[in-house]
């Protein structure tokens, strides 16, 4: 018996082609669990952040939010229709509440949203400690990846540092892929108070807090109003 | 040293030895309706089955329980030609001997046997008779014809054979026997039996149920493929007692030599 070596050999190859189709099963079973695990939970913290995925109001009066292409000097007038980026959001006129000063607590973004918004902590926290050039890092990357939380932090970010046309224009990014980032939201209503245009921000801010029952939101629609931006 | 395996091994080498026979219910069965057959008045005994399903053995068998009773002759061997298988048929009928360079005269042989019709009953068993050609044929059905010979002829199953045989001998076969591969319970029977008339009792206990459903898969039931898969098994586990003691199970034939003896023996297929 000169030939149990070979047979050998064969008898593993054998045994590979036998499971080769579980090995494959397998991978296949684990590479969907991945994908389902990753899925679900974007989806679920998509949906802590807002409980409404489209807001639609019915309104005659319809306001349009500027994007990155348009020129940032325009001139917003309130019966303009707001961009499809911004969550197609319709506003009734009788949302146009009367002025009444509501007093509001002073509190930083990031720690009014610390709770529900994990994800947007990360980015704050880069923030803090970001150059120009991590700026620009992140601002490239999605470009290339489309992640509305790289868009958030170059928001906050340019808003920190006071450029606030920029800072509305990263905030509009974000909402033409989500709508369901309250951080975006709030950054983009202060960027509108902060370029003179409070009505439109405080409009906007009740519209989402409307739908989304965001006291946040509220809270700086009333701080606007008050003119603390 | 010798390896326990060699002994094992040995009595899976293929071969027609009445001593190895190992009764099993068919093949029992298929041996009373042969032993009937050969007290009938019956011209023809049609034995058929797929190779290795155990038809020369059993002829052999037959034929040693019933040679000193009866004529009975057992040609293993196909006659390569119309001659020499008339020449098989001469000496055993006429009891005389003939010339190598004489040749039989089948009208003459016809006539001798009607002659001897009712005194004698001459009884042939033709192993491997798909071998035969449609003329020797065609002389085994006149020569059954004339009720002082009778043959019983084994011939593998195929549809072609099947209807050879069917197509010469329609009118004249009585009896049809079909030998069928084992089922897995007689596949065990038979290899535990094989082992264990050598005495071989550790290695019997050593193949167990799921070995033999293996086993059995693999040969199909059929008892010479068995036999060769058994071998290769043995042989292997043979190497490996001598060589690499480390890698046998003595209380269990490893899965991996049988599955390596079915991949030598192409049951299996890397």
């Amino acid at each position: 018996m000169h030939d149990v070596k070979v047979l050998e050999k064969e008898w593993r190859r054998y045994k590979m082609y036998q499971f080769m189709p579980w090995i494959a099963l397998s991978v296949l079973i684990l590479f969907l669990l991945l994908v389902g695990i990753w899925a679900s939970y974007n989806g679920l913290s998509n949906e802590k952040k807002s409980p409404n995925s489209h807001l639609v109001l019915v309104s005659h009066d319809i306001l349009e939010i500027a994007t990155l292409e348009e020129k940032q000097t325009q001139e917003i007038l309130p019966t303009e229709v707001l961009s499809k980026a911004e969550g197609e959001i319709e506003i009734k006129e009788s949302l146009y509440a009367p002025d009444t000063p509501v007093p509001f607590p002073v509190e930083p973004l990031a720690e009014a949203n610390e709770d529900s918004k994990p994800k947007e902590k990360i980015t704050l926290d880069i923030h803090k400690t970001s150059a120009k050039d991590a700026i620009d890092d992140v601002k490239a990357r999605f470009l290339e990846q489309k992640d509305p939380n790289d868009a958030l932090f170059v928001a906050m970010t340019l808003y920190e540092q006071g450029d606030y046309a920029s800072a509305h224009d990263w905030a509009v990014e974000v909402n033409k892929i989500t709508q369901n980032i309250e951080d975006s939201w709030l950054v983009l209503a202060k960027s509108k108070a902060k370029l003179g245009r409070k009505k439109e921000a405080i409009d906007l801010l009740r519209a989402y807090a409307e739908n989304s029952d965001s006291k946040n939101a509220l809270e700086l629609a009333d701080k606007i109003k008050q003119g603390a931006y | 040293m010798k390896s326990r395996y060699e002994d094992a091994k040995n009595v899976f080498i293929d071969s027609i030895d009445i001593n190895d026979y190992i009764e099993l219910e068919p093949s029992s069965v298929a041996y009373k309706q042969l032993s009937h057959a050969l007290e009938k008045p019956l011209k023809m005994v049609l034995l058929f089955g797929k190779p290795g399903t155990g038809k020369s053995i059993l002829l052999h068998r037959l034929f040693n329980n019933f040679k000193h009773q009866k004529e009975i002759h057992y040609l293993e061997t196909p006659a390569t030609n119309e001659d020499n298988f008339l020449r098989q048929l001469f000496v055993p009928l006429t009891k005389e001997s003939i010339a190598l360079d004489a040749k039989v005269n089948f009208g003459g042989l016809i006539n001798y046997c009607k002659s001897i019709r009712g005194k004698r009953e001459v009884i042939f068993l033709l192993d491997e008779a798909q071998m035969y050609g449609p003329e020797i044929l065609e002389k085994i059905r006149l020569l059954s014809d004339t009720r002082a010979v009778k043959f019983i002829i084994a011939l593998h199953k195929t549809e072609d054979e099947d209807l050879i045989a069917k197509a010469h001998f329609q009118s004249r076969i009585w009896e049809i026997i079909e030998l069928k591969n084992a089922t897995r319970e007689e596949l065990a029977t038979y290899i535990h039996k094989k082992l264990l008339n050598k005495n071989l009792f550790d290695i019997a206990s050593s193949i167990k149920a799921q070995d033999i459903r293996l086993i059995h898969k693999m040969s199909q039931g059929n008892y010479r493929e068995c036999n060769k898969l058994l071998f290769a098994i043995f042989e292997i586990c043979e190497y490996y007692d001598k060589n690499e003691p480390l890698k046998i199970n003595y209380h269990r034939v490893p899965r991996k030599v049988i599955e390596m003896a079915g991949l030598k023996l192409g049951h299996l297929h890397a």
